[in-house]
């Protein structure tokens, strides 16, 4: 590794046993810096795990970007398609804080989209993935969080240190209406991916820059009215798909719509797309970051639309179309 | 705001922040005097971050020539250069500068870290201050004058040798006749080079330029109308022409200044950047005026050869012609403090 480090701090210089003899010796004397999660090794300094570990970043992410996320605190709240957004970004900005959070242990059913084995079975999902980041970057100070009530959530937003962006990737409609209120307030961003089907659909809401009266790009109007203790899960359902909506959804996936409740248990999701939807959003975190031009807004990224030639055929529309139809009849009983 | 892109020249030593409180107003000052600094094109490729009594050089990669000096080597060098000048700022008000390269524990990963304490150090930079803000890169044809031994030998004085760079001033005719050659060679090499003008051409700027930065064309002793063009006629100008003059410059230099070092590495370019600066300014107080030309030493070719003719085994990493000037050019913009700090 210490080659490898001498490497790409001069990698014009072709190899020279004596130049980087020198260099070895030169980092042999640093003192090995403290790490969060022991390893079988240690190197010179923090400078050359983070150097070692961006070096493929460059130049796509210099070197002023790359402190600019390393220095970004992410709040995970969720972490199904979450973990992968976690462990992703971590990967991506070796940041130095992050704060995640889910109440539930990994079951069995979520093995095909959690990154994780049956080992992992009945463990904390927050351990778990605590766990990953602090292999994947041993100075990120992992604050993790499992009951998700709403003084814990305040919490999370007020401590130190403060949170610069969240994601939401929660099923619970009364944590998702605080976050945002929350957000709106402090001025952060919200970003939320929903894997549906082998889409994803990513929706931002720039609370820091945008003034955002409604929530949700008010996709629900006056969400933050409803009383959610009392409604029955038929109106659950109805929210949720208003939520999330009929567009860009395969039709093999609006016909698991009807299942749910009677074949199927819930919503399914596949290991892919949440992989997918858990690099749409590291990415969006990026790009927010170093300033690009992200509004708010809802963004698809259809793998059936890239992939699929007949995807857009007339057919296929119309079988979508009568589809989506029949359920928000459904919808309206 | 800054009113105009030649107003961080107009920078004054009565400005000096002496009834401040905050060392950081101080170390704000002198990065005054280190943005005045040359850089390769006039890309003023540095961001600084003020932390108390500290001041963080990072290189700026989105200015640098990503075609020509995909080494960074240049854009090390200009950060060498702002360096210097911070270095003989803060020097003259009476602090010295502890200065670490790329250091180890520094996550941020900055080019240079400097530190200033209140301290009389009586160094040569003292000399050179008053010189800082008369600085020019001066690509006029010299005089027919030599530059006696005596003088180049006390413009050496103001580097150091801690910096292990070696210079090397050349007056004898042969060794200047080979250097001439290589340098053509480097001219042409470049200059047939369509992707090496379109970035250059990228840099020049119109005599009429109101931007912060670049090379107004006055500097090449093109006069106002014609250097509206300024991006057309790099673009265009053919190799050839552009060798015809470049020899023409240097066959009217007295005396060519190259700079070695043993390594060849970030570290040794901060500090060729560094050497130069000193030398240049001191060049100035002796009324001798320098002009870099980086073709020779970045082109592996000639830089090789350039280092078999002066008989080094040190590889170069600095080029410039240096003499006499009947004239001295206009100084070239400079962007506002205000873009350069990182906070």
């Amino acid at each position: 590794m210490i080659k490898e480090l001498w490497s790409i701090r001069n990698p014009h210089i072709e190899f020279d046993e004596k130049i980087y003899r020198r260099f070895k010796r030169a980092m042999s004397l640093k003192s090995k810096p403290k790490l969060r999660k022991s390893l079988d090794f240690n190197l010179p300094s923090e400078k050359a795990f983070f150097e070692l570990s961006t070096a493929r970043n460059r130049n796509l992410i210099n070197i002023e970007e790359q402190n600019k996320l390393r220095n970004t605190v992410v709040a995970f709240f969720g972490l199904s398609v979450g973990s992968h957004a976690a462990t992703t970004w971590i990967m991506e900005s070796r940041a130095g804080s992050v704060k995640i959070i889910d109440p539930d242990i990994i079951s069995a059913t979520n093995l095909n989209r959690i990154r994780s084995g049956w080992e992992s079975v009945g463990k904390k999902k927050v351990e778990v993935v605590q766990n990953i980041i602090s292999e994947i970057n041993p100075f990120c100070e992992v604050q993790s969080f499992q009951k998700g009530t709403p003084d814990e959530i305040r919490r999370i937003f007020d401590d130190y240190p403060k949170i610069d962006i969240l994601v939401d990737e929660v099923d619970d409609f009364e944590a998702k209406i605080l976050f945002r209120k929350l957000a709106r307030e402090k001025r952060i961003p919200v970003v939320s991916a929903a894997d549906v089907g082998d889409n994803v659909i990513l929706d931002v809401e720039r609370y820091d820059i945008e003034p955002q009266p409604k929530l949700f790009l008010d996709r629900v109007p006056n969400i933050d009215k409803i009383n959610f203790s009392h409604l029955p899960e038929r109106e659950r359902k109805k929210l949720i798909i208003n939520l999330i909506g009929f567009e860009k959804n395969s039709e093999r996936m609006i016909d698991s719509l009807f299942s749910i409740g009677g074949s199927i248990v819930t919503w399914p999701q596949l290991g892919a797309t949440a992989t997918v939807a858990g690099g749409l959003v590291a990415t969006t975190l990026k790009k927010i970051v170093l300033g690009e031009k992200v509004f708010s807004g809802r963004y698809y990224l259809s793998l059936d639309d890239l992939l699929v030639q007949d995807f857009n055929s007339l057919k296929r529309k119309n079988e979508r179309a009568k589809k989506i139809s029949q359920i928000k009849s459904l919808l309206k009983k | 705001m800054q009113k105009y892109s030649y107003e961080p020249w107009e920078v004054n030593e009565d400005e000096f922040p002496k009834d401040s409180t905050s060392i950081a107003d101080i170390v704000r000052f002198f990065i005054r005097y280190a943005i005045l600094a040359p850089s390769s094109h006039n890309t003023q490729p540095w961001k600084f971050k003020i932390t108390g009594n500290i001041v963080k050089i990072f290189p700026d990669f989105d200015r640098s020539l990503v075609y020509s000096d995909r080494l960074y080597r240049e854009l090390h060098i200009s950060l060498g250069c702002a360096l210097a000048n911070y270095c003989v700022a803060a020097d003259y008000f009476g602090y010295d500068t502890i200065v670490e390269y790329y250091p180890e524990s520094d996550l941020e990963n900055p080019a240079v870290v400097v530190g200033i304490h209140k301290k009389q150090t009586n160094r040569l930079g003292k000399e050179l201050f008053p010189f800082v803000t008369q600085r020019t890169t001066n690509r006029n044809p010299y005089l027919d004058q030599k530059i006696p031994k005596d003088v180049l030998d006390n413009i050496l004085r103001y580097t150091s040798s801690k910096l292990n760079i070696d210079v090397h001033f050349i007056q004898e005719s042969n060794v200047k006749k080979k250097i001439i050659d290589l340098v053509d060679e480097s001219i042409l090499f470049a200059f047939n080079d369509t992707i090496f003008k379109e970035e250059l051409s990228s840099w020049v700027r119109s005599n009429y330029t109101k931007k912060g930065d670049g090379m107004p064309l006055f500097g090449f002793g093109i006069p106002g109308l014609i250097s509206v063009f300024a991006p057309f006629l790099i673009k265009n100008m053919p190799a050839q022409i552009q060798s015809k003059i470049d020899k023409g410059l240097l066959n009217q230099s007295d005396t060519f200044m190259v700079l070695s070092s043993k390594n060849d590495d970030k570290e040794a370019w901060i500090k060729t950047g560094e050497v130069y600066e000193y030398l240049c300014l001191a060049c100035l107080k002796n009324g001798i005026a320098t002009a870099p030309m980086a073709g020779v030493v970045e082109y592996d070719k000639t830089a090789k050869m350039l280092q078999a003719a002066l008989e080094i085994t040190e590889r170069p990493m600095f080029f410039a012609r240096m003499g006499y000037a009947s004239q001295s050019p206009h100084r070239t913009p400079r962007r506002s403090l205000d873009d350069v700090l990182l906070f």
